[in-house]
């Protein structure tokens, strides 16, 4: 049982993390002005250090776009979008950035420049539809990092392999490829010093990431791997490959260890300890989490801490002696490792070890209506680890963006299904 | 030889044939005998014909098939070839496959073959990722290593290995297949009143499960024979129809847009068609069939390739067939299919190319809507 105290560890973390958010909004709001380059990208697959060699900016649509979502403001941006004749059933991501276009690129948090580059990938579809949406609209080239993901299930990828080292070549190459197409934009010359400073912040920036992820093996968790995990997410993507990046995650980690020998816990009377699959519900952030917390569960860990922050979270440190070839090779492994968890997801998520270490009663799939990348595997997922390994799971559906399809009545009444079920199976020993 | 009627009766049934006969009997023909299912869009047929397995391609279930228990794998978004396929596994007519490769064509059906090994664990199923930076110089080498990665999967299912003379005989095979697919599109777009793009479709579609050797008989017979059909040209819309590379619409769509119109080229089953020359058979024919997918391949809305806006693609297309118009369609949840109709519709604005947008799904029953649709587009193109 945890102990009623003041001090919360993320009180710092959200104040810095709003800090960082805020200035790198005023520096995108000046880069326009100042003529400076802008790459957009996205929260998987972005090689964030090479584009710091070249002091490129770096916008994240899906996080603007969830920013529209979480100041229930992503319906207008929605609306402009389908105006102008997107689907209904286009990923929303896509819409509100297509939107915030229409509307002169104003976004809630300030002005967004135009993109100069827009770098895709095929980790998501979505990406290079989207890159593609780029070149059109704001006439400007699309780079797509091609990496190639796990073949098959329980399939080894080992370094030393034809198949690794193959993969490990073409993803090498494409990034020698995006080096000159970034020497023609910004004008500067590759400096493979300054790419091993920026992979020598993220290797602290990550080692302290791996050690925010493992804390929530205490009991009781001393965060919401959802509510605040999207927090953390926001810092891992903004600010990879800097030394503020660095010492924000080496301060939060400090912060969570103070709370730990302090038995904090971010619910005062845990009972429950979930794994959270799938993306956010930012549309109704704490609606969603209210109808946990009012159950005194809390989401302990989720796989959207790993493939939204690209992966880094195995074993794997830039070797900055070999700057570029580490970044194809991490850049490869590290996606690897996180879309095994998504495609494969039962690999993953049947993993006694990884169940017992953080404690976890049961499993909730949000699947998000606009993005099947994510979400496709969850209902069968669900069906296979219920039926073969009787784990308690529970499968939403609802968007990421869109408030539309967050029906809080229905939701709710499924989770309070699954809370009844998992008190008598817990508490009862009924099944 | 059969007359045409026959032919083209013969092809739809094996189109339609949800109970797989045809692949079936060719399987328990010889005990050692193997068949490889893939799911859309491109599949290099040719090294698993050359492991002498039988390459299928899965293309879902159309609208004859209800998907009872492959609803309670997918979320309600998910696309209705997804979830026909997954049904035609569940109920049990894909059984006999002995692997089954899929591809990241988009976000859905990159999660197929983890879903297809939880769900059938003894059929081995993979991901075959051919390369989304088309335009990357290293690319050709590197699907050239997957080629050979696939390779040595297959020859392990099979059971023994596949020499070059073996892939060589079998590129020159597909070659001819490929050829006469061009042979009968050319056809089309020449004389479109002696083969409608419906029977177009079901003689393709038939290719998606027979042995190549027999498809090619087929082509040959019907190709044969088309000159000499008893049609004359009616006064009907030329349009190209677009949005069909993965998921199929019904045979019904198709004839119901051809009441109004001639179809003359289309995307159905363009994976069948995706390389547009003859691969070659000199030197290394694994090389071969990777530098022609880079090289000599045509456009589909999953594959991302600089030199290839797809609207740009759709218009030399529309204005190589001599179309007055297109259709442009787009799966019910269809990412890649609803994207590009925007692309299309800008586009067509200004370049002053008529066109509609279309949805649709494989198992659509009700075709009104459509043909309201098409009635009003080609009337607006006759009476310009």
């Amino acid at each position: 049982m945890s102990q009623t105290v003041q001090y919360s560890p993320l009180d710092k973390v959200r104040s810095e993390a709003r800090r960082s958010m805020e200035a790198w909004f005023a520096r995108l709001g000046q880069a326009e002005e100042k003529r400076e380059p802008v790459a957009n990208v996205f929260v998987m697959g972005n090689c964030l250090e090479l584009l710091q060699v070249f002091d490129v900016h770096m916008v994240f649509p899906e996080i603007l776009a969830l920013q529209t979502a979480v100041r229930k403001v992503s319906l207008d941006y929605i609306h402009a979008a389908e105006g102008w004749g997107m689907s209904t059933d286009a990923c929303n991501y896509v819409k509100a950035d297509v939107g915030m276009a229409l509307k002169g690129m104003q976004h809630p948090g300030g002005k967004i420049p135009k993109p100069s580059l827009a770098i895709g990938s095929n980790i998501c579809l979505v990406f290079t539809k989207w890159a593609e949406i780029w070149e059109r609209l704001h006439k400007c080239p699309a780079f797509i990092l091609d990496i190639p993901l796990g073949r098959a299930h329980s399939r080894p990828y080992v370094p030393g392999s034809s198949q690794y080292e193959a993969d490990k070549e073409y993803v090498l190459a494409q990034l020698w490829e995006l080096v000159e197409l970034l020497g023609k934009i910004t004008g500067k010359r590759f400096d493979p010093t300054k790419l091993a400073e920026a992979e020598a912040h993220t290797n602290r920036a990550m080692n302290a990431w791996r050690g925010i992820l493992e804390i929530n093996q205490n009991t009781p968790a001393l965060y919401d791997a959802l509510a605040d995990g999207v927090v953390l997410l926001g810092m891992i993507n903004i600010a990879r490959g800097t030394k503020e990046g660095a010492d924000f995650f080496e301060m939060a980690l400090e912060e969570f260890k103070r709370g730990a020998e302090q038995h904090y816990g971010v619910l005062p009377h845990e009972k429950f300890r979930l794994l959270f699959h799938g993306v956010a519900c930012y549309p109704a952030m704490r609606r969603f989490q209210a109808m946990f917390h009012g159950w005194n569960s809390v989401f302990v860990t989720s796989p959207y801490l790993t493939f939204a922050c690209g992966g880094f979270v195995g074993d794997f440190l830039f070797d900055t002696s070999k700057p570029m070839e580490s970044l194809a090779e991490l850049t490869l492994r590290c996606n690897h490792l996180a879309h095994q968890a998504m495609y494969f997801t039962d690999e993953f998520l049947f993993n006694r070890a990884l169940m017992e270490k953080f404690h976890i009663d049961g499993i909730v799939f949000h699947a998000v209506k606009s993005c099947r990348t994510v979400s496709t595997s969850h209902a069968n997922t669900r069906e296979f680890l219920s039926r073969h390994h009787r784990l308690p799971c529970l499968y939403l559906e609802s968007d990421h963006v869109d408030p539309r399809y967050f029906s809080e009545a229905q939701i709710k009444n499924r989770v309070d299904a699954f809370f009844e079920a998992l008190t008598q199976k817990k508490f009862h020993g009924r099944e | 030889m059969g007359c045409l009627e026959d032919l083209l009766y013969r092809s739809r049934v094996i189109a339609e044939d949800l109970q797989f006969q045809g692949p079936k009997a060719w399987k328990a023909a010889q005990p050692h005998r193997k068949v490889l299912g893939h799911f859309q869009v491109y599949f290099p047929e040719e090294i698993a014909h050359a492991a002498g397995m039988l390459p299928i391609k899965i293309v879902g279930g159309g609208n004859k098939l209800e998907a009872r228990r492959a609803d309670a794998h997918l979320g309600s978004f998910i696309c209705s070839i997804m979830r026909s396929t997954l049904e035609l596994g569940l109920s049990g007519r894909l059984s006999f496959l002995d692997m089954m490769v899929t591809h990241p064509i988009c976000d859905a059906a990159r999660h197929l073959a983890g879903i297809w090994t939880r769900t059938f664990p003894n059929q081995p199923a993979q991901i075959l990722y051919l390369p989304q930076n088309p335009n990357s110089k290293a690319a050709v080498k590197y699907l050239y290593h997957e080629y050979q990665r696939l390779q040595r999967d297959i020859e392990q299912i099979a059971g023994h290995s596949i020499s070059e003379e073996d892939l060589r005989k079998s590129i020159a095979l597909y070659n001819e297949n490929r050829s006469l697919l061009r042979e009968l599109y050319n056809l089309r777009k020449e004389s479109p009143w002696l083969l409608s793009a419906s029977e177009s479709f079901v003689i393709v579609k038939a290719g998606t499960i027979l042995p190549k050797e027999e498809h090619n008989q087929l082509l040959r017979e019907i190709l044969s024979l088309l000159p000499e059909r008893n049609a004359k040209p009616q006064d009907k819309v030329r349009v190209v129809f677009v949005g069909a590379f993965c998921e199929l619409p019904p045979i019904e769509m198709i004839e119901t847009m051809e009441e109004m119109c001639y179809v003359v080229d289309d995307d159905f089953l363009i994976g069948l068609r995706w390389l547009t020359e003859d691969v070659s058979c000199e030197g290394d024919p694994l090389w071969n069939l990777a530098a022609a997918y880079i090289e000599h391949s045509t456009w589909a809305s999953t594959q991302y390739d600089c030199h290839k806006p797809k609207e740009k693609m759709l218009e030399c297309q529309v204005r190589a067939a001599r179309a007055q118009g297109a259709i442009c369609a787009a799966a019910k949840f269809c990412e890649p299919g609803v994207d590009d109709q925007i692309a299309y519709a800008k586009h067509f604005d200004s370049a002053g190319v008529s066109y509609i947008l279309v949805e649709f799904e494989e198992k659509q029953t009700s075709f009104e809507r459509l043909k309201m649709q098409t009635e009003t587009f080609a009337e607006a193109i006759l009476f310009e």
